[in-house]
């Protein structure tokens, strides 16, 4: 892993763990968490630690844009398109979740 | 277990010791009434009951001599100088060993066959036997070093000698009610092997007995439970339950998280379904869940490369699918709230176990931030940022904490519940010293 994929990894995780622990609900915290969980599978589970001071915010419609679009640039870092597609599908459905 | 196989021989010898009249109890009624056996079935009777007999005999000689180098004499005079070896004196349990097996030896007796401990008698005071030889037999592979079996504590282990010396007692008593029986054959050093016993049972009660002995030992292997899955919670708690199962195989860093968010789903899904029936179970599993939140925010920065579990994880999925499909409308009984908190108890205990023992494995391994840029040193090129990490690693001593203070649940309902284990043995000490049970209150009947 080069240090700017891990760097948009890491942004990524750091996002993603934030909306799971200020979700509204269990359910919705859960989806985030799994979301988590499956980005890291994706790597094998060599990815980065959370890091708060990657994120400057705490609102969750940012923490939101800024995960799905790090996890979009992972692209470039040779993540496959359709792993990339399915993981925001699973973002969206629990950032509904979390709204509804 | 001890537990079961232990209060079984010391319940069905107390019966016996209540027992008198033993002529009577093997058909013969000299001239009170006709005789219902013959001498012959009553010779028979008196072998099976030396086979019997020598079968507890056996037992109580090889777990003697399992649980002595356990023990440590409560009046074992130590050496002033504690750099000094203390010398082995020859305890109370060392004579009972050599006198059970003396008299082991010296009796005739053949041990019982498996068709004898398995048929059963006509005669009740034979069949009180078999049940003996049968719990002496099932008690075998509890105490004896079976491979891979933990040590014992000094306590647990006098508290077995306690026991031995108990029984080996009763032997001596009904062996001497027992003498006018045809074919019947005394014990031999019957004294010596009753003043070894009469010692090792007085150097026991110097001590307090440690009862959780009881839950060592023997017990079946839990399986998976097979099948279609069951209708409404049972099936929820059929995957928890392979779940736990499964979780015998150290999971993945990945898997040990799905499980604990399932953990986390199902309790706090049960709690509110839970409320109108329990509202203890239902806090209680509103605080399980908020201790899984932390786990899982704990588990976030812990990797692992090698490792199982996919099947636990399945079954944890599993649960948590089929506790949606239930409408929120079914009420949870009673019965399934106890069974969810017997079960919950378990998988806690198993996951605690597993972060527990995480640092000690070096199976799962922390995460690191990545290096930050020094950019305000003014220099030409920037470096990365010196950080430095206390030798604790915080993350895994968090992790231990929430394990050992809130997944571990206190010592209560099954573990310490050694009821059964206490009755059997004040009956048998009882049924020796002949005291009498207590009277049931006169009826009045009009």
């Amino acid at each position: 892993v080069l240090i700017a994929h891990a760097f948009t990894l890491g942004l990524a995780r750091t996002c993603l763990a934030s909306l799971a622990d200020h979700a509204h609900t269990v359910q919705a915290s859960s989806a985030y968490e799994r979301v988590l969980i499956e980005l890291d599978r994706l790597h094998g589970d060599v990815v980065p630690a959370i890091d708060q001071d990657l994120v400057s915010t705490d609102q969750r419609n940012m923490l939101y844009v800024i995960a799905a679009s790090s996890i979009e640039d992972l692209a470039d870092h040779g993540l496959d398109d359709l792993n990339i597609e399915l993981i925001l599908a699973m973002l969206g459905d629990a950032f509904d979740q979390d709204a509804g | 277990m001890y537990g079961e196989n232990g209060a079984l021989l010391r319940t069905a010898l107390a019966e016996l010791l209540r027992q008198h009249r033993i002529q009577q109890r093997v058909g013969r009624h000299w001239r009170t009434a006709p005789d219902v056996t013959t001498d012959a079935a009553r010779a028979e009777a008196s072998v099976l009951i030396r086979a019997y007999r020598q079968a507890v005999l056996v037992w109580c000689h090889q777990t003697a001599a399992a649980i002595n180098p356990y023990v440590v004499s409560n009046v074992t005079h130590l050496p002033p100088n504690p750099f000094i070896g203390a010398e082995r004196e020859l305890a109370p349990l060392d004579s009972l060993e050599r006198a059970l097996r003396e008299t082991r030896d010296a009796s005739s007796a053949h041990l019982p066959t498996l068709a004898l401990l398995t048929t059963p008698h006509e005669l009740p005071l034979v069949e009180s036997w078999r049940q003996i030889a049968r719990a002496a037999a099932l008690a075998e592979h509890d105490i004896n070093a079976a491979p891979g079996a933990r040590a014992l504590t000094v306590e647990e282990a006098l508290t077995v000698a306690g026991d031995v010396a108990s029984i080996s007692q009763a032997l001596i008593v009904l062996d001497r009610r027992y003498k006018n029986l045809p074919n019947w054959e005394p014990l031999r050093k019957s004294t010596q092997l009753g003043w070894a016993a009469l010692a090792c049972a007085l150097d026991a009660s110097l001590g307090s007995p440690d009862l959780s002995i009881d839950d060592h030992g023997w017990r079946p292997r839990t399986k998976p439970i097979r099948g279609p899955a069951r209708p409404g919670y049972l099936g929820v708690l059929q995957a928890e339950h392979n779940m736990l199962v499964r979780l015998s195989t150290r999971p993945t860093a990945l898997n040990l998280r799905l499980i604990v968010d399932s953990q986390r789903l199902v309790s706090a899904l049960l709690a509110d379904r839970a409320e109108a029936t329990d509202h203890q179970a239902a806090e209680r599993w509103r605080r399980r869940a908020s201790t899984y939140e932390l786990l899982q925010r704990q588990l976030r920065d812990i990797g692992s490369l090698v490792g199982g579990g996919g099947a636990a994880a399945a079954q944890a999925a599993a649960a948590v699918s089929r506790l949606r499909s239930i409408p929120t409308t079914t009420r949870v009984e009673p019965r399934t709230i106890r069974g969810f908190a017997t079960m919950f108890a378990h998988v806690d205990d198993r996951i605690a176990e597993i972060v527990e023992n995480s640092r000690e494995d070096g199976q799962y391994f922390e995460r690191i931030k990545l290096p930050a840029v020094a950019s305000d040193t003014r220099r030409l090129v920037h470096m990365a940022k010196e950080t430095y990490v206390p030798v604790t690693l915080a993350t895994q001593t968090r992790l231990r904490a929430i394990a050992r203070h809130r997944l571990r649940q206190p010592a209560t309902s099954m573990s310490a519940d050694h009821s059964d284990g206490r009755k059997s043995r004040a009956e048998i000490q009882a049924a020796l010293i002949h005291r009498p049970l207590p009277e049931q209150p006169p009826r009045m009947e009009i």
